[in-house]
Formats: structure tokens, C-alpha cells, sequence
């Protein structure tokens, strides 16, 4: 998508042999849904970051592996996991808690962050509140921003902006440049989301041809 | 560009890579238009004048040095615009040619550029607005009147012939006809075409016609070029190996360079040279396609715009140039090496839809993406979307790019690549 490589994940798959763990209990859960949803024999499941710098909320769902995943090996079934979110959960152990209304997973990260410790995230994050999110959810869609390093924004897009075929316009020509222009120790956006799974992107890709004259 | 393009992410790379600012001009304003001023501009594509105004009045405050169109639907608003800015542009009349493929077929037929034969149903005015009883109607009495001169005279089509609407793109509406039987079929088929394209906003003031050509038996090709100062420079051409034989005409597979001898491919550069001359084009990205038989090369279409989809991907240039900064560096006056290009093999699949209904997910896709010779696979359609085949449809589920030392092992790749993905489509009731 136009952005500089990261490889964090091949990076911190050397340090650690076991990063993110599933109790017992949870991997059986996971086995049993896989069951009752038909999923293929080989499919994984793969855990993901989508929550902002309060909370790493996580998402799972049924996979392949992609190029460039780190892939877990547990109890019965492949972990899957991208290499941002990977970065944000080593070291993270995954419970299932049941409850009267069918329970949940539930993650404890060891990594989750301290919003008030950075200075330069908490500017970026106004920014964005005030200014890039009532601007994008005017189609449907929201940012999240996951961290700040090193110059480099990352955020994860969602809701009409996941998936859009206008997205690096947004991003690029939108977020970016006024990031850049606002606050000089940015520079660049590095957008960490899954487009493919995109459920309902504002603009869609297609053939066109109409015409009046 | 529009907002439907395939283009959007790879121009805006091209323009980052060439540190230039670039404004996005489409027909949906962008979500951060207003926050970010001058960084996109929503235009109406159907009102030349009123586009045209407004991109002038953006150029007093954000001047202007170029007006590239990515599109079929941008390429007349960008030659009228780059017009009235004085800047290098294709005449305006010359860019129309193009965007009418019953206007491209008398063009290339008054200059007795070798072409298919044609002939035209004329639906009536407004024939796209009416009712569907009044549709039919109007339908039903076109193809009797049509097929009354069938094989008649000179003037009466003949068979098999290709039904199309004259402004579409991408195979769209497009359809073999062999016999009585399916040319009526057929014309019903394009008129629903003609009748939704107009429901869904689009349509053209040639929504009420339907251009039947002779259909042309032979090898079918796609070149790829630039043109300067009304000179063309060839940047690749593509075989296209699956046969385009109908009854619909989907694209697949595109592998440059061109296994056709140097003699074919000399006629066919030389055929696409006389057609844009006789069009008048000048400046800017041109994409053409070509069948190639006994009697020589014949122009299926031309357009003055790139190749669509993300096919030029598949392009490489020297120093991992894309074809999108090139047609970047052309319209600034930038140098750029336009001469033939030595890159290595390269070919792209236009995946197919094979079925309407639902998208749900597709298998395989680590697979595809591991397979030897394998540059890219991607997908540009997101589960839950409706999808449609050909004739109606106007979407790619995407595409498959490979890289190899031959052509031959360019095209087994993709074939390889493709029968590694297994897509689940819902079925629509």
C-alpha cells in the first residue's frame, strides 16, 4: 500500500518460542466452534489488534495464514496473527470466560499501553479525534491510532474506510499530509488494516464506463 | 479518476514516489475533502462545462501543472479541462471518438482503417427510461425490422456478429450472436444492460443504441502505449492466450512481450499509429485492443487512457518505474524513457466471476501467492459483496500478477496460481 516495510514479526519470533498462549479451555473453545461452523481441517484462527492506545481490544475470527503472519502453533489449531498486532500481543495469554450470555474470550496482555506516558501519541490521538474521525465518518468509517513510533503513525482503519478503493486517498492525500503538516515529528502513516476483510467499504472497485456528453 | 477506480492507490504511490503533489478529482467527495483543502476536488463527470469551471477556479488557488485522466469515464472531463488551462492535451473531439465505439468505428471507417463492419439498432430516444412493457415493445420490434435485412443485402447484418453498447467498458454487454434466435436473445440482454446501467445513474446520451458488429475470427492482442506530440510509443504488447471467442468476451489472461512474430507485431504497431492519427489523440496513456487475421490487423477499440483493473501492475519499467509514474512524469513534461522497454516477462489474470450471488471468501489464496513465479495476488472484492459474471457484471475478483524469465512460464504460472484458488459465492435468489 505504499508504505515502508515493517517485519516486526520476523523480528520478535527470534526472541520468543511460546509469545501468546491458549489455556485449555480456551483452545477447546475454539476447536468446538471451528466444529460447529463447519471450518476446514487446515483453516487457523487468527487474533488481531483493533482497539486503540486505552485498551488493545482483540478480534478473532476463522483464517488462512497470509504472507508475512507469524504462525503459533496451539492445541489443535494454528494461530495466526499479523505482524503489528503480534508486536502489541507478545507474551499475551487468551482464557475463555463463560458467562449466563455465552461468554467470551478474554486476553491478558502484559503490553497494554499507558496513554499518559506519551506525550507525542496523546497530540496524535487529539488529532485524530478532533479532526481525521467526524471527517471519515461521514462514510461510515473511523481510525484507530495504534501507535506512535520512531515518526511513524500507525492506525488501523474500520467501518466504511475497510476496504474502500479510495482508502490510500484518505489516507495518503488526508491523514497523512495534514499529520505531516500539523505535527512536524510525524512522518508517515502506516495503515495496519486487514482491507481484504472489509465488510462494507464506502467506495467499491469497479469497471464503470458511463458516460454523457 | 472515479470513485470506483482501481487506479486510486496506485497513482497516489506514483505521485509520492515522484514527490509530487497530486490532487484527486472525482465524482464522490472524499471523506477529508473538507479538512484538507486541495487535496481532493469532487467533480460532477456528467457536466463538462461545470467541471471544467470548477477545476479552473481551483486552479487560481492551487495551480495546476497537469490533468491526467485514469479512467473511461475521466478522459473527455481531462482533456477539456487541460483545454482550458492550456496545457498538452488530446483534442477534446479526438478523446469523444473514443468514448463512442460507434463513433471509433466510423472514424476508423471513413479512413479505411481496417475495422469490423457494423451496423446499429436504434432503440429509440429515451428507450433506457421507459418502462419495461415499453422496453420490450421497442425491443421486439428493433430486432424484427433489424432482422428483416438480415443476409438481404450488403447493408444487413450477418452471422455470427457481436452485440455491444456503444459506451461500456470491460466486455461489458458484449455478446456473440450466431443466429435469429440468439441475436433476438441477445438485444433483449443489452437492452436490461442499457435499462440498469440508466437506473443506476450512469447511461449516455447512447443509451438507445446498440452497435452490432461482424464479428472478426482471429488472434486478439492488447498494446499498451504513450503518445507524444501525436507520436506512439509502444510500451508492451499482450498476448491474451485464452480464446475471445464468445458468446461473452471476459478477459483473463494478458502476457507480455508478445510471442506473435516481429512481422505481426510491426502490422499491429503500425495499424495502431494509423488509428490514432486518423483520431486526431496526441498526448497521454493509450490502450487498444486488436484481432489479427488473414486479412490484416483490425482495431477492436481504443482508448486514450492506461490499461484497466490493476493490470499495469504487470508493467515494470526501468528502475522498478510503474507505468502509472510514467504517464506522471509524460504529463508534467518530465523526462522519461519512452523507448522500447527490456523488462522481464510479465503476465496478469483478470480473475473471473464465475457465478452471481454473494461473495463469501475465497481458499487458496497463500497457496496462489506461493506458487514459483508469483509476483502478487489480490483480491478487490470484500466478502459479502454481490458480485455478477459477464455480460452484466463489472467487477474483477481480482487479480494474479507473475514475473518470469519467459512468457511461456509467465502464463504457467498464473494457470497454476488460479487453479490454487476456490472461490464460495452465495447464490442470489
Amino acid at each position: 500500500m505504499g508504505q515502508q516495510e515493517v517485519n516486526l514479526a520476523a523480528e520478535d519470533t527470534a526472541v520468543d518460542t511460546n509469545p501468546i498462549t491458549f489455556t485449555t479451555g480456551a483452545a477447546m473453545k475454539v476447536l468446538e466452534f471451528a466444529e460447529s461452523t463447519e471450518q476446514p481441517n487446515d483453516i487457523g484462527l487468527r487474533v488481531y489488534v483493533q482497539g486503540g492506545r486505552t485498551s488493545y481490544e482483540c478480534g478473532f475470527r476463522f483464517d488462512e495464514p497470509r504472507e508475512n503472519d507469524v504462525i503459533l502453533p496451539q492445541e489443535g489449531f494454528d494461530l495466526l496473527v499479523d505482524g503489528f498486532s503480534f508486536h502489541l500481543l507478545r507474551g499475551a495469554s487468551v482464557d475463555f470466560v463463560d458467562s449466563v450470555s455465552g461468554g467470551g474470550f478474554s486476553v491478558d496482555n502484559p503490553n497494554e499501553p499507558d496513554p499518559s506516558s506519551d506525550p507525542l501519541f496523546a497530540r496524535v490521538q487529539q488529532f485524530i479525534n478532533e479532526k481525521v474521525n467526524p471527517g471519515v465518518q461521514t462514510h461510515g468509517g473511523h481510525v484507530t491510532l495504534l501507535e506512535v513510533k520512531e515518526g511513524i503513525a500507525y492506525v488501523e482503519l474500520g467501518g466504511g474506510c475497510q476496504g474502500c478503493g479510495m482508502v490510500d486517498v484518505t489516507l495518503k492525500h488526508g491523514i497523512e499530509r495534514m499529520l505531516k503538516e500539523q505535527i512536524p515529528e510525524i512522518e508517515s502513516v502506516y495503515d495496519t488494516t486487514d482491507h481484504a476483510s472489509g465488510q462494507n467499504p464506502y467506495f467499491t472497485q469497479g469497471k464503470g464506463g458511463s458516460f454523457n456528453v | 479518476m472515479p470513485s470506483t477506480t482501481y487506479h486510486a492507490s496506485d497513482f497516489v504511490q506514483a505521485a509520492e514516489r515522484l514527490s509530487v503533489a497530486m490532487t484527486v478529482g472525482t465524482d464522490g467527495q472524499q471523506a477529508l475533502q473538507e479538512i484538507a483543502p486541495g487535496s481532493t476536488i469532487t467533480l460532477d463527470f456528467k457536466d463538462l462545462v461545470g467541471a471544467s469551471a470548477t477545476v479552473e477556479e481551483f486552479h487560481r488557488r492551487f495551480p495546476v501543472d497537469a490533468v491526467v485522466a485514469t479512467d473511461d469515464e475521466t478522459t473527455v472531463l481531462g482533456a477539456t479541462v487541460s483545454e482550458a488551462l492550456g496545457l498538452a492535451h488530446n483534442p477534446v473531439e479526438a478523446v469523444l471518438l473514443t468514448r463512442s465505439k460507434l463513433n471509433l468505428r466510423r472514424a476508423l471507417d471513413d479512413a479505411r482503417l481496417p475495422s469490423p463492419g457494423y451496423q446499429v439498432v436504434d432503440l429509440g430516444s429515451g428507450f433506457a427510461s421507459r418502462s419495461k412493457k415499453e422496453r420490450i415493445s421497442r425491443l421486439d420490434t428493433a430486432v424484427q425490422e433489424v432482422l428483416k435485412s438480415a443476409g438481404n443485402s450488403a447493408d444487413g447484418i450477418s452471422f455470427p456478429c457481436v452485440l455491444k453498447p456503444t459506451f461500456l467498458s470491460a466486455s461489458r454487454g458484449v455478446i456473440r450472436a450466431d443466429d435469429t434466435d440468439s441475436f433476438h436473445q441477445a438485444v433483449l440482454r443489452v437492452g436490461d444492460i442499457l435499462h440498469e446501467e440508466f437506473a443506476a445513474g450512469g447511461g449516455s446520451t447512447e443509451s438507445h443504441l446498440i452497435l452490432v458488429e461482424d464479428y472478426v475470427p482471429g488472434v486478439e492482442y492488447a498494446i499498451e502505449a504513450i503518445m507524444a506530440n501525436g507520436s506512439v510509443y509502444p510500451l508492451a504488447l499482450f498476448d491474451k492466450p485464452d480464446p475471445l471467442e464468445g458468446p461473452y468476451f471476459e478477459e483473463t489472461i494478458y502476457v507480455t512481450p508478445s510471442r506473435a512474430c516481429l512481422e505481426t507485431q510491426r502490422e499491429i504497431v503500425t495499424a495502431i499509429e494509423k488509428a490514432v492519427a486518423t483520431l486526431g489523440l496526441r498526448e497521454g496513456p493509450m490502450h487498444a485492443e486488436v484481432r489479427v487475421n488473414q486479412n490484416g490487423v483490425h482495431i477492436i477499440d481504443l482508448a486514450a487512457r492506461a490499461m484497466g483493473g490493476l493490470c499495469p501492475r504487470v508493467l515494470k519499467f526501468d528502475n522498478g518505474v510503474s507505468l502509472e509514474e510514467l504517464i506522471l512524469r509524460h504529463a508534467l513534461g518530465k523526462h522519461c524513457d519512452l523507448s522500447p522497454q527490456n523488462h522481464r516477462a510479465g503476465g496478469v489474470m483478470m480473475l473471473p466471476i464465475p457465478a452471481a450471488g454473494v461473495f463469501r471468501r475465497v481458499r487458496g489464496v497463500n497457496a496462489a501467492r506461493g506458487c514459483q513465479a508469483i509476483s502478487e495476488v489480490t483480491l478487490t472484492v470484500n466478502p459479502g459483496q454481490r458480485v455478477r459474471p459477464l455480460p452484466e457484471g463489472n467487477r474483477y475478483l481480482g487479480f494474479i500478477f507473475a514475473h518470469a524469465d519467459t512468457p511461456i512460464e509467465a502464463e504457467a504460472a498464473l494457470r497454476r496460481a488460479y487453479s490454487q484458488l476456490e472461490f464460495e459465492i452465495e447464490p442470489t435468489q
